[in-house]
């Protein structure tokens, strides 16, 4: 079998992708897999070994050359790119997966002939491969503002049927004792401050003095980390290079860079300080130990392109020494991290449910995603969160029920020529309030606010999406019910237990044995 | 056509005037030659066609750089050729120079039919286009496929129609310009994909 892989973003998005490759591999074990990635980002190469078969660059530089250039024939990246197109068929790939997820490498797979596509492609003038509800989800979460309950990786893992696996790294035998920085991020927004993390190098000698704390850099970074640290204190290195210092290191404090998805890959523990355009729900490292330490400013995340607006860097200023030293501290003491709130828990386990399901007739797993809850998570810490929970499901509930009581019918919309506002204005105002609620982080009601923005030219179609829309939020309320009362259930099996067998009196066992000796008076007799 | 005249310089090198303009630096043409050639980058391909021969010192700095590249001068003023064929007789026979008097007569020319199959970097030294700016501009556009009146030999092998395109005759056009009239044009799917790519590329 012939795989090839499309990834063509940036460089930390590729090398966040690694599980997902090294997940591939380990599906397809005898495949032959290609990776096209952008020519810039060719060094890539040391850092996949064992995974990959075959790079091939889309060389973005030269095209954009071509096209942006007078000196070029209008036609010569046309040119170019046919060329790639033709190799690529000549390849008679068997299985094309895009990682990539934009129009650009949409329409590159949709030029390509190859008999399996999974991952957006345009193909008969649609875009396709939208296919299942785990991708479905990646495309909204991803292209919007709605923050995503999984992490990138497990997203495509799930949507490709890829296992991916965060790195736990395993114990050495000596301790390291090294902490690195990587100060410097690909844009002055996500940078923290090369004066703050010398005061946090600082602040990290003095409270933990066994440590060694270096600054980590490429080549072309050298003299601007120069002006603040010194030559002693810098690891000037490649990606290949960099692997191996961190692999070496107790923990890497970093912005949003792509040293912190090689750290991921190794294992390393890893502080994110994460501000300016970096999300932590859609860019931070796939990693089992990782604490992202985040700005609260309400202008972050900002967007990439564009420079800050504020008269300071205010997500930066918001970001203070002690708290990453805190992060810092949490990580280096070995004590055992915070796990994740149990609400995040448990919504992840009804999206979770929701989203495996292919379709809505489908059955849902809530038996098994309730067990394997509750390996996760204490029945104590369980039962202490079910009230807000079930008090949310409520509030959902209640929402659902008032926008199908606004909805007007079908046969309403159907009389009307022309659209009027005031048809739908009581579901508009609901949506209002749902928005304005922020109870709905988790975005239960995302397709239902989405259906009301969207265009329509008749009054029927307006029907017809929001009907969609609510049958579909209505699927996730009932999961998420149904979900609570299996796992009521189960911990209730687990208290039942402990009270009735596990809990019982040593004497109650002794009155049981005395039940079974002999009456000593009998025995008189 | 204006009159073309040459003065030797103190390095014994004749420079070409036009009108009393001078087509390379009459102080050190060879040094600004170099100069541009250095300017130029990495050429993308083996073959190459300049635009004005103007003193030639330019044409020949190119051809220094690369014995293999194929050089081929689009040029007006036929009085030029003859001394620039004797005071670079080491390159005369590699160097094809084809006359156009007109941007037009570019078109009948087979070096536009090369032009078109072959892709070749189309390059420009302005300090010795003189007095035919405007024809070396309107000539560097058709060669590169820029210009409207271009495009429809360019694209000739897509077979679409063009009709919108004339409505910017004098804009030099971009990829940009020409995917509304792709997207509207009854060519196979995949080369319309392949230019939805480019347009992705260019935003």
């Amino acid at each position: 079998m012939k795989i090839l892989v499309l990834s063509l973003l940036r460089l930390g998005d590729i090398i966040q992708q690694e599980p997902l490759l090294r997940g591939l591999r380990q599906k397809n074990p005898q495949a032959e897999i290609h990776l096209l990635i952008n020519k810039q980002f060719a060094n890539i190469e040391r850092i996949f070994e064992g995974v990959v078969d075959k790079y091939i660059y889309f060389d973005r530089t030269s095209l954009q050359q071509g096209l942006g250039e007078a000196a070029y024939n209008i036609l010569w990246s046309y040119k170019q790119l046919e060329k790639l197109i033709a190799d690529l068929d000549g390849e008679h790939y068997d299985k094309a997966i895009n990682l990539t997820h934009n129009k650009l490498s949409a329409y590159l797979l949709g030029t390509l002939e190859i008999p399996e596509k999974r991952g957006l492609y345009q193909q008969d003038g649609r875009f396709q491969g939208l296919n299942n509800r785990w991708i479905r989800y990646f495309n909204d979460r991803f292209s919007g503002n709605q923050k995503s309950l999984f992490h990138y990786v497990e997203l495509l893992g799930k949507g490709f049927d890829i296992p991916v696996q965060a790195v736990e790294r395993a114990p050495v035998k000596k301790r390291s004792k090294l902490v690195l920085l990587q100060c410097l991020t690909s844009s002055e927004k996500k940078d923290w401050g090369l004066e703050r993390f010398k005061q946090l190098k600082r602040t990290i000698e003095i409270a933990l003095v066994d440590y060694e704390v270096c600054i980590l850099g490429a080549s072309f970074e050298r003299d601007t980390l120069l002006s603040v640290f010194s030559e002693g204190d810098l690891l000037i290195c490649d990606l290949a290079e960099a692997r191996k210092h961190l692999h070496n290191a107790a923990l890497l404090i970093t912005g949003d860079t792509s040293i912190k998805h090689i750290a991921a890959q190794v294992g390393t523990p890893i502080v994110e300080i994460v501000i300016g355009s970096s999300d932590v729900s859609k860019t931070a490292a796939f990693a089992a130990r990782s604490i992202a330490v985040q700005t609260q400013v309400p202008c972050a995340p900002c967007s990439h392109s564009g420079k800050c607006t504020q008269a300071s860097h205010l997500c930066a200023e918001d970001v203070t020494i002690e708290k990453v030293f805190g992060a810092v501290w949490d990580q280096l003491s070995g004590e055992k991290i915070a796990s994740r709130k149990i609400v995040n828990s448990l919504e992840r386990a009804v999206w979770t449910i929701y989203l495996d399901k292919n379709n809505a007739a489908a059955q849902p797993f809530y038996r098994a995603t309730a067990e394997e809850f509750l390996t996760e998570n204490s029945p104590e810490s369980l039962q202490a969160s079910l009230p807000a929970w079930n008090e949310q499901t409520a509030i959902y509930r209640a929402w659902i029920v008032k926008a199908h009581a606004a909805l007007p019918t079908r046969d309403f919309l159907a009389t009307h020529k022309t659209f009027q506002a005031s048809d739908i204005a009581e579901l508009v105002l609901l949506a209002q309030d749902i928005l304005r609620s922020k109870k709905d982080e988790a975005g239960y009601f995302q397709y239902f606010v989405e259906a009301l923005l969207s265009r329509f030219s008749q009054p029927v179609q307006i029907y017809d999406r929001v009907f969609k829309a609510l049958q579909d939020v209505e699927e996730l309320i009932s999961v998420r019910e149904e979900f609570t009362q299996h796992l009521q259930m189960l911990s209730q099996e687990g208290v039942y237990y402990a009270k009735g067998i596990g809990q019982l009196s040593i004497s109650g066992f002794e009155e049981v044995r005395k039940g079974v000796q002999r009456d000593l008076e009998d025995a008189g007799i | 056509m204006s009159m073309i005249t040459f003065s030797e310089n103190h390095e014994g090198s004749l420079v070409a005037f036009e009108a009393g303009a001078e087509l390379a630096s009459l102080r050190d043409p060879r040094g600004e030659a170099l100069k541009w050639v250095y300017s130029l980058g990495v050429i993308p391909s083996q073959q190459v066609v300049v635009v004005g021969l103007g003193s030639g010192f330019h044409v020949a700095a190119l051809a220094d750089l690369d014995e293999n590249l194929k050089i081929t001068v689009i040029e007006s003023r036929e009085s030029l050729i003859p001394v620039f064929r004797s005071q670079f007789p080491e390159i005369a026979e590699r160097i094809e120079v084809v006359i156009a008097q007109t941007a037009q007569d570019i078109f009948k020319t087979d070096v536009f039919q090369e032009v078109m199959s072959g892709q070749p970097y189309v390059l420009s030294c302005r300090e010795c286009w003189g007095q035919q700016g405007n024809l070396f501009s309107e000539l560097f556009a058709h060669l590169t496929g820029r210009s409207a009146e271009s495009v429809r030999y360019h694209f000739d092998e897509f077979g679409i129609n063009m009709k919108a395109l004339y409505f910017h005759p004098k804009q030099m056009l971009s990829v940009k310009d020409v995917i509304p009239v792709v997207e509207a044009s009854l060519m196979a799917e995949k080369q319309k994909q392949i230019f939805r790519v480019l347009a992705e590329l260019v935003k």
